[in-house]
C-alpha cells in the first residue's frame, strides 16, 4: 500500500514535470545574413557584444537580451571568446559610453587611430564589435480571466492569449579595418496562452530566447564559415 | 480550535499582503555610490587641486511624485569617488583640497558644485526610461585662489525601467549613468573648455592673493 502510494507520488510528480517543461506556446523564428568582408577568429580572440544605447528610444535592445547573447556566443561548442558587455565598457571608459560611443564606423576609424585605445583592444585581443539593435514586443492581446477567492475557496475562470515579436539586427565591425564586416537578423513570433478552469495554467511562448539563441548561432556559424 | 487557528492565519496573511503593498508602494530613496573606471585619456599638462564642498558630498536631492510620495536621489556619496578617478587620470598632478589649506606646488584649484539636478519617471515622460539630469558648476581658482573663470557641465543619464526589478534600481541606474556621462565629458573635453585652453596656453598665470575680507573657497 505504501509503496504503490510513493510510486502515484512519484507519477504525479513528473507528469507535473513533463507538463512543466512542455507548457511553451510556439515559435517561430528566422534568421537572415548579409556578409560585407571576410571574417576569421582564432582561440585567442575576442568580441564583444554590445546593446546600441546613443538616444532614448522605444526600440533599444534590453539588457538580458545582450547578456544572453553574449553568453550564448562564449557556450557554443567551438565558442567565441565573449567578454560581458559592463566589462567592456568599463575597460574602455569613457568610450563605449551613450553619448561617445562610435555610432558610424567613421568614427570606429577615427577611435582605432587613438594609440591609447588601440592598447586597450590589444590588452583583451578584440577582433570585433557586435552591436545588437531591436527588441521584443507585446503585438496582440485578447481573453479575460476572472478569479475569485472566499473562505475556504479561491479559483480563476477564462483565457488569455497575448502575442510577442522579436526583432533583432547585429552589426559586426572588424577593429582592424575599421569596417562593418556584416549585419545579422534575427525574428522570432510566438504566442502565448493561458486557459484557466478554477487553477491557470501559462503556455509560454519563449520568444526572446528562441531570437537570442538563433541569433547567436548565426552570429557563430557567420565566424566560422569566413568566406 | 481549527476555526481559530484558520482564521489567525488568514488574518496574518491579510497584515502581510497589506505590509507588502505599503513596501511596494513606498517612494525610493536611492543613493548613487560606486567605484567608477578610470577613463583612458591624455592626461592634461594641468596640475589641479579638486575642492569638494560639505554642500557637494552631502548633496541630496527630493522631487514629488504626485501629490503624496517623494523621491529622493542622494548623489554625495558617489562625488568624492568620482572627482578623485578624475583627478588621477586627467591631470598630470592632482590633490582633494581642504579647506583653508593652499597648495602651491599645483597650478590651481577647481571647485566642482551641483547646480542643478532633475529627474523623471516613466509615467511623467510615457516613455520606458527613468532619465536624470545633473548640471554641474565648475569654478577654476589659479594658485593664489583668484577665479579665473566658471562654466557648466551638463549631464544626462538613462535607464529602461524593464531592465531593472524595481523602480528603485531604474533610477539609481539612470543617476549612476548621469554620473558617468558628467565624467565622460569631463575627461574628453576639459582642455577645449575655451577659459582652460586660453588659461593653458597663457602658460597658467596666477594674479596676486586675493585680500583677506574676500569670500573664497580656501578661506570657507
Amino acid at each position: 500500500m505504501n509503496i504503490s502510494s510513493a510510486n502515484i507520488q512519484i507519477g504525479l510528480r513528473l507528469c507535473t514535470l513533463f507538463i512543466g517543461i512542455n507548457l511553451t506556446g510556439c515559435v517561430t523564428s528566422t534568421v537572415q545574413e548579409i556578409r560585407e568582408t571576410p571574417t576569421s577568429v582564432s582561440g585567442t580572440d575576442t568580441v564583444v557584444v554590445l546593446g546600441k544605447r546613443d538616444r532614448p528610444s522605444s526600440q533599444e535592445t534590453e539588457l538580458d537580451f545582450v547578456g544572453c547573447v553574449s553568453e550564448n556566443l562564449s557556450s557554443r561548442k567551438n565558442g567565441i571568446r565573449s567578454i560581458p558587455e559592463s566589462q567592456f565598457i568599463d575597460h574602455l571608459f569613457p568610450w563605449f559610453e551613450p553619448r561617445t560611443a562610435p555610432t558610424r564606423t567613421d568614427n570606429l576609424v577615427r577611435l582605432i587611430s587613438e594609440p591609447l585605445i588601440t592598447q586597450k583592444f590589444k590588452e583583451i585581443g578584440l577582433k570585433y564589435l557586435i552591436w545588437i539593435e531591436g527588441n521584443t514586443e507585446r503585438t496582440d492581446s485578447g481573453g479575460s480571466l476572472t478569479c475569485g477567492v472566499a473562505p475556504g475557496a479561491a479559483g480563476c475562470f477564462g483565457f488569455l492569449t497575448w502575442e510577442n515579436d522579436s526583432a533583432y539586427e547585429a552589426t559586426i565591425w572588424d577593429i582592424e579595418t575599421g569596417k562593418t564586416a556584416g549585419r545579422l537578423s534575427s525574428e522570432a513570433t510566438g504566442t502565448s496562452f493561458m486557459p484557466a478552469i478554477v487553477v491557470p495554467i501559462p503556455f509560454i511562448a519563449r520568444v526572446k530566447n528562441k531570437a537570442c539563441t538563433s541569433l547567436a548561432k548565426q552570429i557563430s556559424s557567420f565566424f566560422q564559415n569566413s568566406s | 480550535m481549527t476555526n481559530l487557528n484558520f482564521q489567525t492565519i488568514i488574518l496574518r496573511g491579510f497584515l502581510c499582503l497589506i505590509g507588502l503593498i505599503c513596501l511596494g508602494c513606498a517612494a525610493p530613496n536611492v543613493e548613487i555610490s560606486s567605484k567608477f573606471p578610470t577613463p583612458n585619456v591624455r592626461k592634461a599638462p594641468v596640475s589641479l587641486s579638486f575642492y569638494l564642498s560639505e554642500d557637494l558630498t552631502n548633496y541630496m536631492y527630493s522631487q514629488k511624485m504626485g501629490k503624496r510620495s517623494e523621491w529622493k536621489i542622494d548623489l554625495g556619496a558617489a562625488q568624492q569617488s568620482m572627482f578623485m578617478t578624475l583627478g588621477e587620470s586627467v591631470f598630470e598632478n592632482y590633490s582633494l583640497a581642504q579647506p583653508g589649506e593652499s597648495n602651491n606646488s599645483l597650478d590651481g584649484m577647481l571647485e566642482p558644485k551641483i547646480a542643478e539636478i532633475q529627474f523623471s519617471i516613466p509615467k511623467q515622460t510615457r516613455t520606458d526610461y527613468f532619465e536624470v539630469w545633473i548640471r554641474y558648476h565648475f569654478k577654476l581658482y589659479d594658485k593664489n585662489a583668484n577665479l579665473i573663470g566658471e562654466w557648466d557641465l551638463p549631464a544626462y543619464g538613462k535607464a529602461k525601467a524593464q531592465d531593472y526589478p524595481s523602480d528603485g534600481m531604474a533610477l539609481q541606474a539612470a543617476g549612476l549613468s548621469a554620473c558617468r556621462d558628467a565624467m565622460a565629458f569631463f575627461s574628453l573635453n576639459f582642455t577645449r573648455v575655451p577659459l582652460v585652453k586660453s588659461w593653458i596656453q597663457a602658460g597658467k598665470p596666477s594674479s596676486a592673493p586675493p585680500k583677506p575680507t574676500q569670500n573664497s573657497p580656501e578661506t570657507a
